[in-house]
């Protein structure tokens, strides 16, 4: 199984929904070194999630790589370096990257780098049966109560409610 | 230093800042800085989140246009529910997914 490119945007929905733990354990997580500089930063600022998220670093959880191409993607799509490491290693390593941020879905999509975010992981879970119904309705509707986009998650919340009528 | 700048305001403005002044307990020339300091950064969060909302810029490039950390920011478009990739790719993710 290839690994799991993890960007700080879905680290943090995944904390929020108590989607971590059961990621790390389905998935080989690998992050970069821009990503951990700014998990730290999070914490130093307060946040109760980054500290989550470095906790899963410390005990090896999330591995932390660093991307051969880095800068390349940085200058050929003028974007911030921490953007373009999680884009570089998910290229490097023809994986999926997790992301919630629009721009670089964009990107991805033009590299032709394949690409989850968390609504859709709730909706993975349940495709392999880790999550009831209602258990999954329940995590994405904690997503929207926690500012995730309220579409993508009413999306899926038909498809499981599909699901659960043809089932 | 900075630089003085002439302003002509208007008498409803002008008794904004005295009034302002007076509450806070500040000279008019610090009332009207502030007022330019919070304008600006109402200003910079707006364009941030316009931008980011157009899809032009990431969440960690917005940020940096809003003068904001990327967590700060975060919860920003947290507060708005704006956050997630492109509805209208929802489709193309969840058929992907099942190469993951």
């Amino acid at each position: 199984m290839k690994p799991l490119i993890l960007n700080t945007s879905s680290s943090l929905f995944f904390t929020k929904i108590g989607l971590l733990r059961e990621v790390v354990e389905q998935f080989e997580v690998i992050t970069t070194k821009e990503i951990y500089d700014e998990i730290f930063e999070g914490i130093e600022i307060g946040y109760r999630d980054a500290r989550i998220v470095m906790q899963f670093i410390e005990d090896k959880k999330i591995k932390i790589i660093t991307a051969k191409n880095t800068e390349k993607i940085e200058h050929e799509f003028k974007i911030k370096k921490e953007d373009a490491s999680v884009i570089a290693l998910a290229q490097e390593k023809e994986s999926f990257l997790a992301t919630e941020d629009r721009q670089i879905e964009k990107i991805c999509i033009a590299m032709g780098i394949p690409i989850i975010n968390a609504a859709a992981m709730v909706f993975l879970f349940w495709n392999r049966k880790k999550y009831t119904n209602t258990q999954a309705i329940l995590l994405l509707d904690l997503l929207i109560k926690t500012g995730y986009n309220r579409q993508i998650c009413v999306q899926i919340m038909e498809k499981i409610l599909a699901g659960e009528k043809n089932g | 230093m900075g630089e003085a700048v002439y302003v002509r305001l208007t008498d409803q403005e002008l008794e904004f800042i005295n009034t302002l002044s007076k509450e806070q307990k500040i000279t008019r020339s610090e009332a009207i800085k502030k007022l330019v300091d919070y304008a600006a950064e109402g200003l910079k969060r707006q364009k941030a989140l316009e931008s980011y909302k157009e899809g032009k810029t990431t969440i960690r490039e917005s940020a940096e246009i809003a003068g904001l950390r990327y967590f700060e920011f975060f919860d920003i478009l947290a507060k708005e529910n704006l956050l997630g990739t492109n509805p209208e790719n929802t489709e193309l993710v969840l058929e992907g997914m099942e190469r993951i």
